[in-house]
């Protein structure tokens, strides 16, 4: 029996349901706030201690939850689309540690200082980099073995080198600041990085999002795609290109956040009939669901300080991509 | 449309898959495109179908270039069936048929009633309605064929190049197959099909090109694949027949070494 | 570097561990150096004093004579962290290790709290003497070791006139008592604050201000969420902040901009960690930054 969905219900569903998590979002914090109230202010522009931590703190928290998980679910989509292989995911192909390095490169050296684009332009050059080199290694329709290999490859070059240009900052703080950048976290965000990330984020959406009627072509191989009217070669590097503007821009802002563009894809898949095109939209509707929701959980839990929300998505996420593994080795 | 390839060549490596190939195909037949293991059958047809370019000479749409006639044009007017069956996700048989009416679709509207009632024909045509709910990992090789021939017929090309359609399919489904590409060439189509069986070329083409090192061998009407042909290019000799007035070519024995003359 | 035993307090800047406690109180070290002081030979003024740690530098640079100190640390030249940068940067710098002092053929070496055992026993077997310059968790405590390190440096006199100027700056400092006390919270980067019963909380105190910590039950250096800091509804928002010049994401978070969005509601101080990492006599410039503070926003309030 076939779990599909009907396609603009569920979209509408999904984008509801976005926005209920976001709500729920702002009312979760660590101090009691009557979230009433601080509307109430925020809206007749009285700055109360209350407004401030609403609409300064919780907000863009809410804010970029949503933004950078519906960045990362579909970024997640559309790289399996491209590669063909369900496992494909930023977090596990590199793109997001190469982001970080990027990030962290242009943070810690000053040059964000200087120039505030600096950061997130960062985030994408690292990101376009490690998928550049991920897809040097893997080439077209990635087995799954080499696609993994690949993957930890480019995350472990990554990871090494942002941890050497942490250590080599002088700020006394910066080599304790890795957990930041490879597990990621949305606390104390603020709305002057969300407008930052949100240009550069949109324009990764579009080339993502328009990739759609190519990705359903791929289904079949790259080249009964080509004779369906597809440039490959154009596909591939919009697809890296927006896939490298979406990460490479949230990782900026909140550090490297696991296994969200690997969980949403997979859960949502049967609900399109399997079909990539579909995936894409929904997918970013529900990776910006998990995510917000891990940030919830992330809050209530009373661990001090606060856990790393990429901590969370790995709990649920590593031992999906095992059950996914073990279950793809078993049918090949 | 015609299609006329001139000149063609392709190296691989050291190796030359098409050595320098000239051949015309029009719409209104069927084409049997026969030969042994790495003559370059498939190679022709990637190029035709604009996949592969050619280190030299081109072929021509309607006195086009692919160039020219540009890439969505020839998409629309061009339809290629590969050879390995590929799916790499499981959607449903109709879906996947649907994907032929791609190139006829502007981007991101929905499907028109052409397209809806070209999914329809096609399903009809390839005998899959009753599989079209099914997703097409769950098929037999033989289904899994079929599904993917309707997928190519969806695109209601002027030409249609088959890389070896009836391969994976049952004796029955062989049959039906082959009778559908040529009702698909008399009504209009030009339909290019690499095929093994000699008795299907035989029996069901309009014009059979043998191909043997990259190089055109024999065209012609079936009668063009005579004993010396089947010796030469394929080093068998074959029993033929006849039977309610269509042929049959069944390969029997290795042929003997060339005679000197 | 913060953290490491040249420093002043041990104030490790991770974002899991709390800091430490500062450890011991300076009355049971001023104990330990009259001690040693007592049971050593007739005494003659050191001549060659190497300092290994970075408050220990600061005090020897002000109680010895020009020429005497022969070695501090590398923080103490850095101006950003250290009080006494110009002063400093004319010496040759050390890196806290005891091999190090031993190339000056010191007479006396001053070690910080948490010198490496193994480091001291290396030097008293040697022959040099060690003196131990402590953490002190209160203002006393401060004098105490001013006057104990004055002594072992053969400078009581310059021991006593530095206390003395303290306690003048310190007396100047006024705090109405009809006033009520003001609140304040302590800022520092990655989100920590400051516990009760510490320096510092005497330090707000002496300058009319509630460390409003103690109210949150936070019994020691913890980090504070900003939504909590926002709203405790604090008076005065204590800000450590070192414009170190090189970028990290601890700092920033002192950057966040409700905290300039507050600036309405809460008096904003920023008061460098230098100031009162260790317990010397830039303390009273804190407490008097932190008084004039008050003092601005008692005035405002009452406007």
């Amino acid at each position: 029996m076939s779990a599909e969905i009907r396609y603009r219900p569920l979209v509408a569903a999904l984008a509801a349901l976005t926005l209920a998590a976001a709500l729920v979002s702002l009312t979760v914090g660590y101090a009691r706030l009557d979230v009433a109230a601080a509307l109430a202010d925020a809206f007749a522009g009285r700055s109360t201690a209350a407004a401030v931590v609403l609409e300064q703190i919780r907000l863009p928290r809410a804010a970029l939850g949503a933004m950078v998980g519906f960045s990362l679910g579909l970024a997640g989509a559309a790289l399996q689309g491209l590669l063909r292989n369900p496992l494909a995911d930023p977090g596990v192909i590199g793109v997001s540690g190469g982001a970080a390095l990027g990030a962290v490169v242009v943070f810690y050296s000053g040059l964000a200082g200087a120039f505030a684009l600096a950061m997130p332009l960062g985030g994408v050059a690292g990101a376009v980099v490690a998928a550049l080199l991920l897809y040097a290694l893997v080439g077209r329709g990635a087995g799954t073995m080499t696609l993994i290999l690949a993957g930890v490859t480019v995350n472990s070059f990554a990871g090494a080198l942002t941890a050497l240009a942490l250590n080599l900052s002088p700020n006394p703080y910066a080599a304790y600041e890795i957990m930041f950048w490879l597990m990621g976290s949305l606390a104390d965000r603020s709305l002057p990085q969300l407008w930052l990330a949100l240009p550069l984020t949109v324009a990764g959406w579009a080339l993502l999002l328009t990739s759609a009627p190519a990705l359903d072509a791929l289904t079949l191989g790259e080249d009964t795609a080509a004779s369906l009217g597809f440039d490959l070669g154009r596909l591939r590097a919009q697809l890296v290109a927006g896939a490298a503007l979406a990460v490479g821009a949230a990782v900026a802002v909140t550090g490297a956040i696991g296994f969200v563009g690997l969980v949403a894809p997979h859960l949502l898949r049967p609900l399109v009939g399997n079909r990539p095109g579909r995936l894409l939209l929904v997918s970013g509707f529900g990776g910006a669901i998990v995510l917000l929701v891990a940030d919830i959980v992330v809050r209530l839990i009373p661990v001090h300080p606060e856990l790393k929300l990429g901590v969370a998505t790995a709990l649920i996420g590593a031992p999906l991509l095992y059950g996914l593994i073990d279950r793809m080795r078993r049918e090949a | 449309m015609r299609i006329a390839a001139r000149g063609l060549v392709v190296r691989f490596g050291e190796r030359a898959a098409l050595a320098g190939l000239d051949c015309d195909f029009v719409s209104g037949e069927l084409t049997g495109l026969i030969g042994p293991n790495g003559a370059g059958k498939t190679t022709l047809l990637r190029v035709l179908a604009g996949l592969q370019r050619a280190d030299a000479g081109e072929a021509r749409y309607d006195g086009l270039s692919a160039a020219e006639l540009g890439r969505a044009a020839l998409a629309r007017r061009v339809a290629y069936l590969a050879q390995s069956g590929l799916s790499h996700w499981p959607l449903r048989v109709d879906h996947v048929v649907a994907l032929g009416r791609l190139p006829h679709r502007r981007p991101f509207s929905p499907p028109s009633a052409a397209d809806r009632a070209a999914v329809e024909a096609a399903l009809a045509a390839a005998e899959v309605v009753e599989l079209r709910d099914r997703p097409i990992g769950t098929l037999s090789g033989g289904e899994r064929a079929r599904a993917l021939l309707a997928r190519a017929l969806a695109v209601e090309a002027d030409m249609l190049l088959a890389d070896e359609p009836v391969a994976a399919l049952d004796p029955l489904h062989q049959l039906r197959a082959m009778a559908l590409l040529r009702a698909a060439a008399r009504k209009g189509a030009g339909v290019v099909a690499v095929l093994h069986d000699l008795t299907l070329a035989t029996r069901f083409c309009d014009r059979l090109i043998v191909l043997a090192e990259g190089r055109v061998v024999a065209d012609g009407p079936p009668s063009a694949l005579t004993d010396a042909v089947l010796a030469e290019v394929y080093g068998v000799t074959a029993l033929r027949g006849e039977r309610d007035g269509e042929p049959f070519v069944v390969p029997w024995r290795a042929a003997p070494p060339a005679a000197c003359n | 570097m913060r953290g490491s035993p040249i420093a002043g307090d041990g104030v490790a800047p991770t974002t899991h561990a709390p800091s430490p406690r500062k450890v011991g109180g300076g009355r049971a070290f001023a104990a330990c150096v009259c001690f040693a002081f007592l049971a050593a030979p007739a005494f003659a003024k050191p001549q060659r004093v190497v300092s290994l740690n970075l408050c220990a530098d600061e005090l020897a640079l002000r109680l010895a004579d020009p020429g005497v100190v022969k070695s501090v640390t590398w923080l103490s030249q850095d101006p950003l962290s250290a009080n006494l940068a110009a002063k400093a940067a004319a010496l040759p710098p050390n890196d806290g290790h005891a091999e190090e002092a031993l190339t000056y053929d010191p007479d006396l070496v001053l070690v910080g709290p948490f010198a490496d055992p193994a480091s001291t026993a290396l030097l008293r077997q040697v022959g040099a003497p060690v003196v131990e310059v402590g953490a002190p968790q209160t203002l006393d405590g401060v004098r105490g070791q001013i006057r104990d390190l004055a002594a072992a440096l053969g400078e009581p006199q310059r021991g006593e006139a530095l206390v003395a100027d303290m306690d003048a700056r310190l007396a100047r400092v006024v705090v109405d008592p009809s006033r009520p006390r003001l609140t304040a919270v302590v800022l520092r980067p990655n989100g920590f604050t400051v516990g009760p019963g510490s320096l510092v909380d005497e330090i707000l105190a002496r300058a009319g201000l509630d460390n409003l910590a103690a109210r949150l039950d936070i019994a020691a250096d913890e980090q504070v969420p900003l939504e909590v800091v926002a709203l405790l509804g604090a008076d005065v928002l204590i800000l450590d902040r070192d414009d170190n010049g090189a970028p990290s994401l601890a700092d920033a978070a002192l950057d966040h901009p409700a905290i300039a969005a507050l600036a309405g509601r809460m008096t904003i101080v920023s008061l460098p960690a230098r100031l009162w990492t260790c317990g010397g006599p830039e303390i009273v410039e804190a407490v008097e930054r932190l008084a004039a503070a008050a003092a601005a926003r008692a005035g405002a309030a009452t406007q």
